[in-house]
């Protein structure tokens, strides 16, 4: 056990340095209610004009304005927003070399200290969050399924966990280019589609929807807000859980690889 | 104001050699904004597949806005986003006395120093897409309303500027601001939207309190829908009084400001 205490460590913190922007998370939450009130009001306006043939791919328009709220929500806790762009930097500039010398696994040490964050993070933007809920009430389809519920709570972190692994493989292209971080606001658009962020994958046509569905982008986003607007059946849901397990594994296997070979061609600046 | 045209001249030249230096940075700033822009028209397809109009809006209709709106965004964002954005980080460190100590107005050196040329390659991108648009629409060419559309097309370009400028103007008061960029792209996601979306109370208050519909929807509208001459006016009579409180954000603001170091 004590070869783990060094990142308990880590996360706490991890966890203080997120209390001290506290009220700038507040904020974010705050004013990250915009996006998902023009969520709200875009989708209105579209299922007017949609009149008397409601469904879109399968959803109603509360269910739909709920499929963004869920997604919002999700990502409080998942997304690894600027983890590629952080890692890259420590990688170009030497920053990497106050690790390598610590009796800690880097890799694992920025997924700790992520997740602490983040999960501070959730309890303050949370609040603001809530408030909009209420607000937008009339506009929300609340799971009625409570087992549905359940299952999110557990697939939270193998979620945020599949979500870090693609982050940090993107940010270790730093140990072969340099100067690439534009490169991954391209990454963050692609993920953004792929994940079904921007729109339900089922609006896209069927063999585009399955195409995607075989990458590992949709458990980020759209298969956790499928399974809150009770879109998927008992075998759906565990083939999710089954797919998410074996990315995982897939997608630690191959951030080890690119890990041991990137260390062997890291220069080191700075020393 | 001749003097001002001339200097801005050699702003323009002088990032232009910068940006000759770094080649690759501006071909990869290029092709990422493009892939934003196929991003947002992938999001239209798909929905206008499912749709004949949204809000009143057909198909052309909002792709004119879309190439509008990235068009502005993109002006906004190679000639005063670039120096908006260093605004903190100069009153962070001190580094405004640079800038105070020149024998010019302080806030256009300020906001005009640098260009981001990458971006400004982006501009024709969007003035490309919405001339599709309206091609697509076939309406007839109105002298009067292209030219009222340049003048509005400006006036939102200025909306933006004062908006992110007076964001940036906080740093006066707030040592971290750095989430304000942040806030500047949530908030103006309010201006890039059809206005008709909005119900009523909404649409009154983005016009009038906070006049993000006059940025882009007047622009759009005044082309491809309709426009009166009242709200043409309107608009632009929001656009100079915003400047000019801009102006007056930056005198208070200067004077907390503390040349930190010096």
């Amino acid at each position: 056990m004590h070869l783990l205490r060094p990142y308990k460590q880590v996360a706490s913190v991890a966890m203080q340095e997120a209390l001290i922007y506290r009220w700038n998370m507040f904020l974010q939450g705050l004013v990250g209610l915009i996006p998902l009130f023009i969520t709200v009001m875009w989708w209105r306006a579209v299922y007017v004009a949609r009149g008397n043939a409601p469904a879109m791919g399968g959803y109603e328009r509360n269910e739909m304005t709920s499929y963004f709220l869920y997604i919002m929500l999700i990502h409080q806790f998942s997304s690894t927003f600027l983890i590629d762009f952080d890692i890259a930097w420590s990688i170009r500039n030497g920053h990497l070399n106050k690790y390598l010398i610590k009796p800690v696994e880097f890799p694992l040490y920025r997924w700790v200290y992520h997740i602490a964050n983040r999960a501070i993070n959730c309890l303050f933007v949370s609040l603001p969050i809530i408030m909009g809920i209420l607000l937008l009430r009339n506009y929300i389809y609340f799971p009625d399924n409570w087992r549905h519920v359940i299952v999110l709570f557990a697939m939270l972190l193998p979620i945020a966990l599949i979500s870090y692994l693609i982050s940090f493989c993107i940010g270790m292209i730093a140990f072969w280019m340099l100067e690439i971080s534009s490169l991954f606001w391209i990454f963050y658009s692609l993920r953004a589609i792929l994940s079904g962020a921007l729109f339900p994958l089922s609006l896209l046509p069927r063999p585009l929807e399955t195409a995607i569905c075989l990458l590992p982008f949709r458990l980020t986003s759209y298969f956790p807000a499928s399974l809150l607007l009770g879109k998927l059946n008992g075998w759906q849901i565990l083939g999710n859980i089954l797919s998410a397990v074996a990315w995982i594994m897939v997608l630690f296997l191959f951030a080890r690889f690119l890990w041991r070979r990137g260390l062997r061609r890291y220069d080191a600046a700075g020393i | 104001m001749l003097r001002y045209l001339r200097l801005y001249r050699v702003f323009f030249r002088n990032c232009l050699i910068r940006e000759m230096g770094f080649r690759w940075n501006f071909i990869i700033r290029f092709t990422t904004e493009i892939v934003w822009l196929a991003t947002s028209l992938i999001w239209f397809h798909v929905i206008y597949s499912y749709v004949r109009d949204v809000g009143g809006w057909t198909r052309y209709q909002y792709l004119f806005l879309i190439g509008v709106s990235y068009a502005i965004q993109q002006t906004f964002e190679s000639l005063l986003f670039v120096n908006c954005h260093r605004l903190s980080e100069l009153i962070r460190t001190g580094e405004l006395d640079f800038y105070l100590s020149r024998p010019i107005n302080s806030q256009f050196l300020v906001s005009t120093r640098f260009v981001d040329l990458g971006g400004f390659a982006n501009i024709f991108f969007g003035i490309g897409l919405a001339g599709f648009a309206w091609h697509k629409l076939s309406l007839p060419i109105h002298p009067g309303n292209l030219a009222m559309f340049v003048v509005l097309f400006l006036n939102g370009i200025i909306i933006y500027y004062v908006l992110m400028f007076s964001l940036m103007c906080l740093s006066f008061w707030i040592i971290r601001n750095e989430s304000a960029t942040g806030f500047f792209f949530q908030i103006t996601e309010l201006a890039r939207q059809p206005a008709e979306i909005y119900n009523y109370g909404i649409k009154v208050f983005l016009t009038f309190f906070f006049p993000m519909v006059v940025c882009i929807n007047f622009p759009a509208n005044v082309m491809v829908r309709s426009l009166s001459l009242p709200q043409f006016f309107y608009g632009i009579a929001v656009g100079l009084l915003l400047l000019y409180l801009s102006t007056l954000i930056w005198r208070v603001g200067l004077r907390s400001y503390s040349s930190a170091s010096s």
